[in-house]
């Protein structure tokens, strides 16, 4: 449906769907059994312990913290969390499942004070109390959302110096980190939740530890964090924290690369060449958003949470669609839950092609205005501009006209035999084209989104021809 | 659960000790792996940022209520600060007292951060003038946290603030020049941190094609090296020219503040202060040092080192900033006075001058304090 229509890159379940709820009582311990089989009783299986799986985990993450710090990587307030993280692990490995969550709280807690300070964090938490004890008043959803809204509108008040004029500009931006996505999506769950949700699942989400060195956090999506929870063996869910906390690192360095070496200002494109180099060199500056979300979630695979990964070779988008769904795939998760969806569902009678269109325009409207919303929050501005309007507008046409054309081109079945699906010359030409295309006028679009303004943007063009 | 589950990820792992490798391994200085491996560890802005960083940073929350706003806006004085049409560009507001970033920030009557004095000093009791950037404003700590006014507390002595948050050496001391001597100090400490060498040169791309900077004595010696107008040269040609002098722009603005004090007999301190959290460069280090020894400052005092080995995160006043917060200026304060008291405990209040009649042309020293009567009851080291 509208912006899943094409072969998804990733897995086809929605995010929420991809795990399993931990399964209780699977532990094949019995209560008198004497002999410490790696399996508190009740344990579900995922969580059995072995030193001799851990131990090479724990080294890998020790050479990883290393690294993060010979190359300083990412500020203190990283560095500091990864090292509290290190020493934190072996605990987190071995106390009991039933307290795993409550201790990660506290390690995440204890990070917010060990980087920020007593003051800010005193606010955060301060806040954070009133915030979730909304959620958890027994009183109807609206009227839960209306208060939670009215809290929010107090706070943004209070956020540019009108109300508190005390509280320093970093507990803003922690709390709007945590709070400004991560409470609608929370709120869309209390929605649609069957039963109460457990204070330690709503604590830990919110108080997420890496949350506190990247203020610019990935959205994770509550379901899928709560489920993912020791889904899978512990020790998969580890080395799969571990690649991602490498690639992290690689995106990172390789963006520090560009960065200082390869980069050129937009006042020195003088030609068509120049103004190549500076189209990608500024385009593949994103490696910086997606190497810190993979460090994000790397690190929350560390404590047993499975999550799925952020970024899918963006840079090798074949179509819009195709890149929208491959670059911040938490994003794209999040409007099509809280907008595409709903929107497209509203409209189920009217004909595919209106509900589609309707739909898309919702996620990129709300994506422009969610942007700014989001530059309120942590930086204080709102931010709103005309080349940022443009960027938003034209991404939203390219992609509205490829989710119609997706729709109306009938799916080629993907289940014959594994030989067809080797690419024939022309298709691999084909498909180096629509990744060439593809990557130019993204890298064209996200040059105009980050111009000092359209006017400057245009001369720079003009330079180039 | 698939067999594989949990078995070590060998490539990640080959991987992470390849890039431990890589950054451990001692390359020979000039080869291209030597330089990729510093690109690969340098966490700091680009050469492009940091100009526009070390500026527009203090634009930006220097001028309006709402911090990290148009990041490429002109200049616009607003809250803290206000502009000047000079090289200094712009000024701490007088008489001020509001909060900011969430501590309290309160300048006198003389746009100093700090306390009122009288113009006339205390005929007991020594004047000592600081002279810096935001680090010696006690940028984002309370008033009364900073070093200064720990010092002052401590020594039993005068010390007036006259540092200005974002500016370059060559602007801290043409502020200085304007407003400083006419408070008659008995002494002046010059702040310095590790960021100062090229900084005047980033500011000087932006003055000299306004029409500033070339008449500044603080920078008119150096300049005469340009052999061009700067103003008919294009902002590359500039900073093609302008380059290579970052170093000599430094050590001429030391010399021209030795000779102004010394030709006022006014002993002068050179203070060289950490930023949290910002590894000391030993070559930097050293050039810096070197610059400040052959200037002739009477006394030379590096803290440089004073945080090291302590966790940043308890010494800043947030997580990605330099500046110290109460504790790094307590710490500061410890290891300045070490270094230092003897010095200052040596001085003795001078027979100080009249009124400094033209503040704007420090250069010409009064008939009654001619040049070289340095150290005018002072013992200086």
């Amino acid at each position: 449906m509208g912006l899943e229509i094409a072969r998804p890159q990733t897995s086809r379940l929605a995010p929420h769907r991809r795990y399993f709820p931990v399964p209780h009582g699977e532990t094949s311990q019995t209560p008198g059994e004497e002999r410490f089989s790696g399996l508190y009783a009740g344990e579900p299986e995922t969580c059995r312990r072995s030193l001799r799986r851990f131990l090479p985990i724990a080294a890998h993450f020790g050479a990883l913290v290393t690294a993060f710090y010979v190359y300083n990587l990412e500020g203190r307030a990283f560095q500091l969390l990864a090292l509290a993280s290190l020493f934190a692990l072996p605990i987190h490995y071995m106390l009991p499942l039933a307290w795993k969550k409550p201790f990660f709280i506290v390690v995440s807690i204890a990070g917010l004070v060990a980087v920020f300070d007593i003051a800010a964090s005193a606010v955060v938490v301060g806040v954070a109390v009133v915030l979730i004890g909304i959620c958890y008043l027994p009183i109807r959803w609206h009227a839960r959302v209306g208060l939670i809204t009215a809290v929010m509108v107090a706070l943004s008040f209070a956020r540019v110096g009108r109300l508190a004029p005390n509280v320093s500009e970093t507990a803003w931006a922690v709390l709007g980190s945590m709070f400004m996505f991560r409470m609608i999506v929370y709120l869309y769950e209390l929605k649609h939740a069957k039963q109460r949700e457990s204070l330690a699942d709503t604590l830990s989400y919110f108080f997420l530890l890496p949350n506190f060195a990247f203020i610019h956090f990935p959205v994770v999506d509550y379901r899928t964090l709560q489920r993912g929870y020791f889904a899978n063996d512990v020790h998969a869910t580890q080395q799969t924290g571990l690649r991602m906390l490498f690639r992290g690192t690689v995106q990172l360095l390789v963006y520090r690369f560009i960065y200082h070496d390869v980069l050129i200002a937009p006042a020195d494109v003088t030609n068509f060449a120049t103004l190549l180099l500076f189209l990608v060199s500024n385009y593949l500056l994103y490696l910086h958003v997606s190497g810190q979300f993979h460090l994000a979630c790397g690190m929350l695979h560390i404590f047993g949470f499975s999550l799925p990964e952020t970024h899918h070779r963006y840079l090798l988008a074949t179509s819009f669609t195709d890149y929208w769904r491959r670059i911040n795939i938490y994003w794209k998760d999040f409007m099509v839950r809280v907008v595409f969806n709903p929107v497209a569902f509203r409209l189920k009678r009217r004909p595919q092609w209106v509900a589609l269109s309707a739909a898309t325009c919702a996620v990129f409207v709300t994506t422009w205005v969610l942007h700014a919303y989001q530059s309120f929050w942590l930086r204080g501005s709102w931010g709103f501009s005309w080349h940022d309007t443009l960027f938003w507008g034209i991404l939203g046409v390219l992609v509205l006209i490829n989710v119609q054309r997706d729709a109306n081109t009938p799916r080629r079945r993907t289940l014959g035999a594994k030989g067809d699906d080797v690419p024939t010359p022309h298709a691999l030409a084909l498909r180096v084209l629509k990744t060439t295309g593809t990557f130019f006028t993204i890298a064209l679009l996200w040059s105009l989104w980050t111009s000092a303004s359209v006017s400057s943007w245009l001369a720079m063009i003009r330079r180039a021809f | 659960m698939s067999k594989s589950a949990g078995r070590v990820a060998i490539q990640p792992l080959l991987g992470t000790l390849v890039l431990l490798a890589c950054a451990i391994v001692p390359f020979s200085v000039a080869s291209w792996p030597a330089r990729l491996q510093a690109t690969l560890r340098n966490d700091a802005p680009n050469a492009r940022d940091y100009a526009q960083i070390e500026h527009n940073y203090y634009e930006r929350i220097l001028d309006d209520p709402h911090p990290h706003g148009a990041q490429s806006a002109a200049f616009n004085p607003g809250a803290l600060a206000t502009a000047v049409d000079d090289i200094r560009e712009y000024v701490l507001k007088p008489s001020l007292h509001t909060m900011h970033k969430g501590a309290t920030w309160t300048t006198n009557a003389r746009g100093m951060r700090d306390r009122t004095y009288n113009e006339i000093p205390p005929a007991n009791m020594l004047r000592v003038a600081l002279v810096g950037d935001s680090i010696a404003s006690s940028w984002g700590v309370n008033d009364g946290e900073g070093f200064e006014p720990r010092l002052e507390n401590a020594w039993r002595m005068e010390i007036l603030n006259f540092a200005v948050p974002g500016h370059s050496p060559g602007q801290r001391w043409e502020h200085f020049s304007r407003v400083g001597w006419e408070m008659r100090p008995d002494v002046v400490i010059v702040e310095s941190t590790l960021a100062d060498i090229g900084w005047d040169e980033r500011r000087l791309r932006v003055l000299l094609p306004k029409g500033h900077g070339l008449d500044a004595p603080v920078f008119a010696e150096t300049l005469r090296k340009l052999a061009v107008d700067p103003t008919k040269l294009s902002p590359a040609e500039l900073k093609t020219k302008l380059h290579p002098l970052r170093t000599e722009l430094l050590a001429g603005i030391y010399r021209q503040i030795v000779s102004d004090c010394h030709s006022r007999g006014v002993p002068v301190v050179w203070l060289l202060l950490p930023r949290v959290g910002k590894p000391v460069d030993p070559e930097t280090h050293a050039t810096l040092t070197n610059l400040a020894k052959s200037a002739g400052f009477d006394r030379l005092v590096d803290v440089s080192g004073i945080f090291d080995g302590q966790s940043a995160s308890k010494l800043a006043i947030a997580p990605d900033d330099f500046h110290p917060n109460a504790l790094g200026h307590a710490q500061l304060t410890v290891a300045i006075d070490a270094q230092l008291s003897d010095f200052m405990s040596s001085l003795t209040v001078r027979s100080r001058p009249v009124k400094w009649e033209d503040p704007s042309s420090p250069h010409h020293a009064p008939a009654n304090f001619p040049s070289g009567s340095t150290q005018a009851g002072v013992n200086v080291r």
